[in-house]
């Protein structure tokens, strides 16, 4: 499967679909394309990593509370990575600030490949109150979250379920269902990640902290996967 | 049992002593049960429920001496499914989980949990009733009733063990009595002294892993000084920021801050990650007495994620989430 020599031609289409998923400027029909090869083509998925990792590299210049800008350079540098990325066979890329990245991406591959080619969506996205005179928080922002809305909870399921769409959805009107059930899954693999990641780190400061003794870390089992 | 009950109390060293001094109040009881969780030489099976799932793991406890001052040798390991295992060298805790990069925590400073029940106002949010003595894993046990005072918190009915102190069996309850969680001892044995293969286990070399994913964990509260640019604007009465740190990110090179609260016996931290996947989602998680609330939230240009993961009710955890915000916002006159 990651030999490539015998399908040039649908994999360099694929490769251009890929990089005008990942610019945001696919149209329905590549988008599709990319998403349904995503899953088994490891030559892709290895292309979609680099590109997001490029992309990440150039978004990276500060690590707290960062800008999301899609700079108008990384369309020229997706454009360069494509070009060559054809013919290369291996990836080049783990050199200086990219190896890191590399090094993270070996880590969380598995849901961040799916989740560099998923559009953003943004699911029910919280604003601020930016208003100067300031109303308390929790008041300011109930018109847009939920203190008193029912929401989904997987209750005896394993692993972390997203709160589906409908839900604030103004900003998915160009979106298939299709594409959003796809980012939505991949958001749930993000979010199932994080909550596990997150979970150790609760056990771990809550051993030191909650006078519980071992129940900090039997509870672990929650948020395993598996 | 009576043989190991004989054996149990004939080895203990000091601490031993000291814990089965009779603790006359349910206060008492509780620290007493805290100084034996830490000071005392043990090993044991126990069981874990939570939501529909029920765990086996094994734990084997001691204290030994390091330039004279004494440090925690644990080991905690899951015995169904996935093996996974959590090493505690004094300060030091290693999680290993098969098939992951072993993760690595290390405390920078340890706040004894001294008078954690008996002084404070740990009494303002539960009420401790002392209930009839009951057995537990073939050993006698005190119960203990803990009462929360207000719909923030769950409930709790502690077995402890009537020599030791140790707590062999937890029941948590939510506010309209239903069990979300248990633990329960099946074999504890109180040996005095581990055996050398054991003793060898607990102090063997363990995988270093990368730097990244050793954790500086502080636990002096701190909270106020944080130099992160958020903050959690409410929290239930009674929780203190107990501990915080900031770590690399499971699904992001960004870097995560934390801060740990407890309220004695409950305890959440808080996470906030920025967001650079641009796929951004909510979430809301309920297993048993564990709850997790995700939300993203916007500032400016700026995408985050909040969560705040702990055993406290959902709607505690949700209302905590929410108040979580940009600390410049409020509190810009501090800096």
């Amino acid at each position: 499967m990651s030999e490539k020599h015998s399908h040039n031609h649908a994999q360099e289409r694929l490769s251009e679909s890929l990089s005008a998923t990942m610019d945001g400027e696919a149209g329905e029909f590549e988008l599709r394309r990319v998403l349904d090869n995503i899953g088994s083509d490891e030559d892709l998925r290895d292309k979609a990593r680099r590109y997001q990792m490029m992309g990440d590299a150039l978004r990276h210049e500060t690590n707290e509370f960062m800008n999301i800008d899609l700079s108008a350079g990384i369309r020229d540098r997706l454009e360069n990575e494509a070009a060559h990325s054809v013919s290369e066979k291996t990836p080049g890329t783990s050199r200086g600030a990219l190896a890191t990245v590399e090094q993270w991406w070996s880590k969380a591959g598995r849901v961040a490949v799916a989740a560099s080619v998923a559009l953003a969506v943004l699911l029910g996205v919280q604003n601020y109150n930016t208003s100067p005179d300031s109303v308390p928080l929790v008041t300011g922002v109930t018109d847009q979250t939920t203190l008193l809305q029912p929401v989904q909870i997987a209750q005896n399921g394993y692993g972390a379920a997203g709160i589906k769409a409908g839900y604030n959805s103004r900003q998915h009107d160009s979106i298939t269902p299709e594409q959003l059930a796809q980012a939505q899954s991949v958001a749930d693999r993000a979010t199932k990640e994080r909550f596990r990641a997150y979970a150790l780190q609760h056990a771990e400061m809550s051993a030191m902290n909650s006078g519980q003794g071992i129940l900090p870390f039997a509870r672990l089992t929650t948020f395993e996967s598996q | 049992m009576l043989l190991v009950l004989l054996a149990a109390l004939s080895g203990q060293t000091y601490a031993a002593d000291a814990a089965s001094e009779p603790a006359d109040t349910p206060e008492k009881w509780l620290e007493t049960m805290v100084q034996a969780t830490q000071n005392l030489t043990y090993r044991g099976h126990f069981v874990y429920q939570q939501g529909a799932n029920l765990e086996t793991l094994a734990v084997t406890h001691t204290l030994q001496t390091v330039n004279g001052k004494s440090e925690e040798l644990e080991s905690i390991a899951f015995l169904d499914g996935l093996p996974r295992e959590m090493v505690r060298q004094g300060s030091n805790i290693t999680f290993a989980s098969a098939g992951r990069e072993p993760a690595r925590f290390e405390h920078e400073s340890l706040v004894p949990m001294v008078g954690r029940f008996t002084a404070g106002n740990f009494d303002q949010h539960y009420k401790l009733k002392p209930a009839a003595l009951d057995r537990v894993a073939g050993r006698e046990a005190v119960q203990v009733l803990v009462v929360p005072t207000d719909r923030f918190r769950y409930g709790y009915q502690l077995w402890l063990d009537r020599r030791t102190g140790l707590l062999l069996k937890s029941v948590m309850v939510d506010n309209e009595g239903r069990i979300i969680e248990r633990m329960q001892f099946t074999s504890l044995e109180f040996p005095g002294v581990l055996s050398s293969e054991e003793l060898e286990r607990l102090k063997r070399k363990l995988p270093q892993s990368p730097d990244k994913n050793v954790v500086k964990l502080k636990s002096d509260s701190v909270p106020e000084k944080v130099e992160w640019n958020w903050e959690a604007s409410w929290v239930p009465e009674g929780f203190k920021a107990r501990g915080h740190s900031s770590r690399n990110s499971a699904v992001s090179n960004q870097k995560v801050d934390t801060l740990n609260f407890s309220d004695g016996l409950a305890s959440f931290s808080v996470f906030v990650e920025p967001d650079e996947t641009r796929v951004l989602s909510q979430a809301t998680e309920q297993i048993g007495s564990m709850a997790a609330v995700s939300k993203v939230f916007r500032n400016g240009e700026k995408y985050f994620h909040v969560t705040v993961l702990g055993e406290i009710p959902l709607g505690t955890a949700e209302r905590i989430a929410v108040s979580v915000r940009p600390r410049e916002q409020s509190q810009q006159a501090d800096k």
